[in-house]
């Protein structure tokens, strides 16, 4: 797991957040659709749309069986696949997660059985990295360019509903 | 004025992730705001949550996380992101109690 979570506070980004409303339940039920369409178009058993805080990530859509994630919301940063997506601002794949070297003692990897991963960016029309769109397999897997295609699309869906959610009243101090 | 610095997080980590405690809240602003900007941040907080800020234990941090909820929006993130470390702590914890009692 990676436990350096200095990249994910950045003030702009997090004011960025704070404009969307991720609480409406409406915007949470078209987010689960989009992460179900994607899951079966990828044939894979879990998809979430995800929104990085600072030090936690914060489930906003999803398909599939999440085990504890779906009682607490989310989870600690440091376990969380889509995190790395904020750190680098591009796609993030790993075909084997118990083989990969950072994520390999992660447990949602070793306990929790997830096998392998494939996020793209949700980016904001101002730049910043609002979270992922993901899918997580339960066996290891290949991930090629048309099965990012497909988290595109969906990642450009999820931001689009999103962007209904946003206002553009709150400013930082 | 000169406030008490939080004592750390007690107890053992799960998985590498500690019981959030208020110092992890303290951190948590001096990482968003800058440590001058939490440090005029942190009694405002304090006096809201009525706490000195030298409790331990989870009901004083989610005496602080209510605090920072209403607070600033960006300020409220970061109680969500407390709240989401917490719940996952207590909940993994217990799960991980339940298996080990069945064993």
């Amino acid at each position: 797991m990676n436990t350096d979570l200095s990249s994910l506070s950045g003030l702009a980004r997090l004011t960025e957040i704070s404009r969307y409303d991720l609480a409406a339940p409406e915007l949470r039920t078209a987010l689960d659709d989009v992460a179900r369409r994607t899951a079966a178009r990828l044939g894979q058993p879990i998809s979430l749309v995800t929104v990085v805080l600072d030090t936690a990530e914060l489930v906003v859509g999803s398909h599939g069986p999440l085990g504890w994630i779906a009682e607490t919301g989310g989870a600690p940063a440091e376990w969380a696949f889509c995190a790395q997506l904020v750190r680098d601002g591009r796609p993030y794949v790993v075909p084997d997660l118990a083989a990969d070297p950072v994520q390999h003692d992660n447990p949602v990897v070793f306990r929790d059985g997830a096998r392998s991963y494939a996020g793209i960016p949700l980016v904001s029309a101002n730049g910043h990295v609002l979270g992922g769109h993901c899918v997580v397999g339960v066996e290891p897997r290949r991930y090629g360019e048309a099965d990012l295609e497909v988290l595109r699309r969906g990642g450009e869906e999820a931001l689009a509903l999103l962007r209904r959610y946003r206002d553009g009243t709150a400013e930082a101090g | 004025m000169t406030l008490p610095v939080p004592p750390p997080g007690a107890g053992a980590d799960v998985y590498g992730v500690n019981r959030p405690s208020l110092a992890d809240a303290r951190t948590a602003l001096n990482a968003v705001y800058g440590e001058r900007a939490a440090a005029a941040l942190w009694p405002v907080l304090l006096e809201r949550a009525r706490l000195t800020g030298a409790e331990t234990g989870s009901p004083a941090l989610e005496r602080l996380m209510e605090a920072m909820s209403g607070h600033h929006p960006v300020t409220a993130l970061c109680a969500r992101s407390l709240t989401i470390r917490l719940y996952s702590y207590q909940r993994l914890s217990a799960i991980d109690e339940t298996d080990r009692s069945a064993e």
